[in-house]
């Protein structure tokens, strides 16, 4: 306790460094807080989809169609318990700038693959029996205010209709939820893949990705393996991963969240281990003859390291508790922000646990060269210089 | 007399600088009183401090012994001193030595730190000490806000509030006026007549010299007073 206290004490005699390094150091952890704890986020919406998911894309890029024939060919694999197919429609409503992502699917079964989509037994019987029918996420129906009922246009940035119409009419049936767990900002309309097709001028019978169910995790792997030999020798090869992994790809097309991570952390905690210990170097060169003193009056080499290692982890520890509370506090506030694409963003506790690692590593390693000059120190030599 | 609180026998020392060895002491042999107030006088490097830091087990002899209460301590390694000091030793400086960040109460406590004592019980101990220098009304000022007769008394409370049998104090009122000193001196003077501390103070002022009970001359490192020579 009494050491507790002295460490404090030292600490906070230079208000202003101290109030500085702790700045630094609650920067350097909010930086860290943001980027890992946005990495493990994700990370855990991903650990949701089921492990015996699969989709399966064109191999060229998954932007590029498969022939529709794929997906009952793909059905008869054994083991394959269900398989679904989505295609991209790109639409918006009205003007462009309000872009609504669109899927058109196959009604039947595409909810079955769609674990984050929770929508009630009458709107789904009145989307699957309606071919000209769209459903919407809660949060996008109530921005444009559409009622079940009314006619929706909505517009292809790709697709024309066989009268050269980019404009699609739909009759909207209802709105469905996404699990929290999923986060707020997801999910697109959905059309029925037959009335698309039937419609559009060109690419019939293409679709765009195939969902695939299998029996068990461990029949997975064999038949991500027997689909994409199945079609080696076809005019469109395919490539089918795990549907977490297509996920986490489909996200790191851009930038490769993980090495951000590792990239801005590494030079934050490199800046702060070379302010704060060079900080703690020189304020314990300052305190030499006081140190002195402490070992004269009898305090223990031991002692006296403990309270200098004390020292630069107390400081390490403040600043990164708090760069770790305003990493929180931006997360919630984020999450109250209406329709953000993210999802779910939470300081999980491996990211708070590894953060405090890091924070003992720092404090300890800034601390670590004054602390054994400190338990060195002789006597005679410090007090000498009178 | 009664047994001496600490005796150098045959203590030699020196000190190498720039490949040049010079001896301070060559077989140095003097005994310490238990109750004794002595000061040691000489000139300038004639060993007063190196004398002070072997008594203090702040240094280490090349040859000979140091004897603390009949434990031979020369040989004990640092944090055996270390706890040994606490207990057995108090330190009075020349220029004080104290915290500048703490306040004098805080300055005194730092070693009761050391102890298992609770904070109450330190705090008791604390105000004793302030109380026997005659500080009580400044425990809560910074040293910055003493004068250094002030600053001084702080420092003797810190060297006694552990309650050490031996005082050490080098040059003590080098650095203090006139007036100052006297009262330094003064409560040296209390601490070994009524709380029967051993003191032993190096000194530059015959003035302050002559109130000890024995006074000591250091010369090239010998003593040249003939009680101490007969040993
Ligand atoms: N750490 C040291 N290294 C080298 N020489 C030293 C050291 N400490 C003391 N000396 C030398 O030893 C001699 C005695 O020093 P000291 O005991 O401080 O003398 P005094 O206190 O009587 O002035 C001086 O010549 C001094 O320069
Ligand atoms: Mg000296």
């Amino acid at each position: 306790m009494t050491d507790v206290r002295l460490i404090l004490h030292n600490l906070f005699r230079k208000l202003v460094r101290t109030l500085l390094l702790i700045t630094a150091t609650m920067i350097a952890f909010l930086i860290y807080g943001t980027l890992a704890g946005f990495d493990e986020s994700i990370e855990q919406v991903y650990s949701k989809i089921p492990a015996d998911r699969l989709i399966t894309v064109n191999t060229i890029n998954f932007t590029q169609p498969l022939p529709y024939a794929y997906v009952n060919r793909v059905r008869a694999i054994e083991g394959v318990e269900r398989a679904s197919h989505a295609n991209w429609f790109g639409g918006y409503y009205r003007e462009e700038r309000n872009q609504v992502a669109t899927f058109a699917v196959d009604p039947e079964t595409y909810m079955d693959v769609a674990p984050e989509i929770r929508v009630d037994p009458q709107v789904r019987d009145r989307f699957v029996g309606t071919r000209g029918a769209m459903i919407a996420p809660r949060r996008l129906a109530e921005q444009y205010g559409w009622q079940v009922g009314d006619q929706v246009s909505l517009f292809s940035n790709i697709f024309p209709r066989e009268n050269g119409s980019y404009a699609w009419p739909f009759e909207f049936a209802g709105v469905y939820d996404i699990r929290a767990e999923y986060g707020e900002g997801g999910g697109a309309v959905l059309i029925h893949y037959d009335y698309f097709n039937e419609a559009r001028r060109f690419g019939r019978d293409d679709v765009g990705w195939i969902t695939i169910d299998a029996v068990s995790p461990e029949a997975a792997d064999r038949i991500a393996e027997e689909v994409d030999a199945l079609f080696a020798n076809s005019r469109a090869q395919t490539e089918t991963s795990s549907a977490a992994a297509f996920q986490r790809g489909f996200l790191e097309q851009s930038i490769s969240i993980a090495s951000v991570v590792t990239l801005v952390s590494t030079a934050g905690f490199a800046t702060i281990l070379l302010i704060v210990g060079n900080a703690m170097v020189v304020a314990i060169r300052e305190r030499t003859r006081e140190v002195a003193v402490l070992k004269t009056l009898g305090f223990g080499g031991v002692r006296i390291f403990r309270l200098i290692l004390g020292e630069s982890l107390a400081l390490v520890l403040i600043g990164g508790a708090l760069g770790l509370g305003l990493t929180a506090l931006i997360f919630s506030m984020l999450s109250q922000v209406p329709g953000n694409p993210l999802p779910p963003l939470k300081l999980y506790p491996i990211t708070i646990a590894t953060a405090v690692g890091y924070m003992v590593l720092l404090g300890i390693v800034t601390g670590l060269i004054p602390a054994v000059g400190a338990w060195r120190l002789k006597i005679v030599t410090a007090l000498g210089r009178e | 007399m009664t047994d001496p609180i600490m005796r150098l026998e045959g203590v030699c020392k020196g000190y190498r600088r720039g490949g040049e060895e010079i001896q301070i002491f060559d077989r140095l042999t003097i005994d310490i009183e238990t109750g004794a107030f002595i000061s040691i006088m000489g000139p300038s490097g004639s060993g007063k401090t190196t004398l002070l830091n072997l008594l203090g087990g702040l240094d280490k002899p090349d040859d000979g012994r140091i004897v603390f209460d009949g434990q031979e301590i020369q040989g004990w390694g640092e944090s055996r001193l270390a706890k040994w000091r606490a207990a057995n030793v108090g330190f009075i400086f020349q220029f004080y030595n104290l915290m500048p960040s703490m306040s004098a109460a805080r300055n005194v406590e730092l070693p009761l730190l050391l102890t298992n004592y609770s904070a109450k019980e330190r705090r008791r101990r604390v105000a004793t000490a302030l109380e026997v220098v005659g500080l009580s009304d400044r425990a809560r000022h910074r040293p910055r806000e003493l004068s250094g007769g002030q600053q001084q008394r702080v420092g003797i409370a810190r060297a006694i509030v552990a309650d050490p049998r031996l005082l050490l104090a080098d040059e003590p009122t080098g650095d203090l006026d006139r007036q100052s000193a006297d009262e330094i001196l003064s409560i040296l003077s209390l601490l070994n007549r009524d709380l029967n501390k051993t003191v032993v103070m190096v000194t530059h002022d015959p003035q302050a010299a002559s109130r000890a009970r024995q006074e000591l001359h250091l010369d090239k490192g010998r003593f040249t007073d003939a009680q101490v020579a007969a040993q």
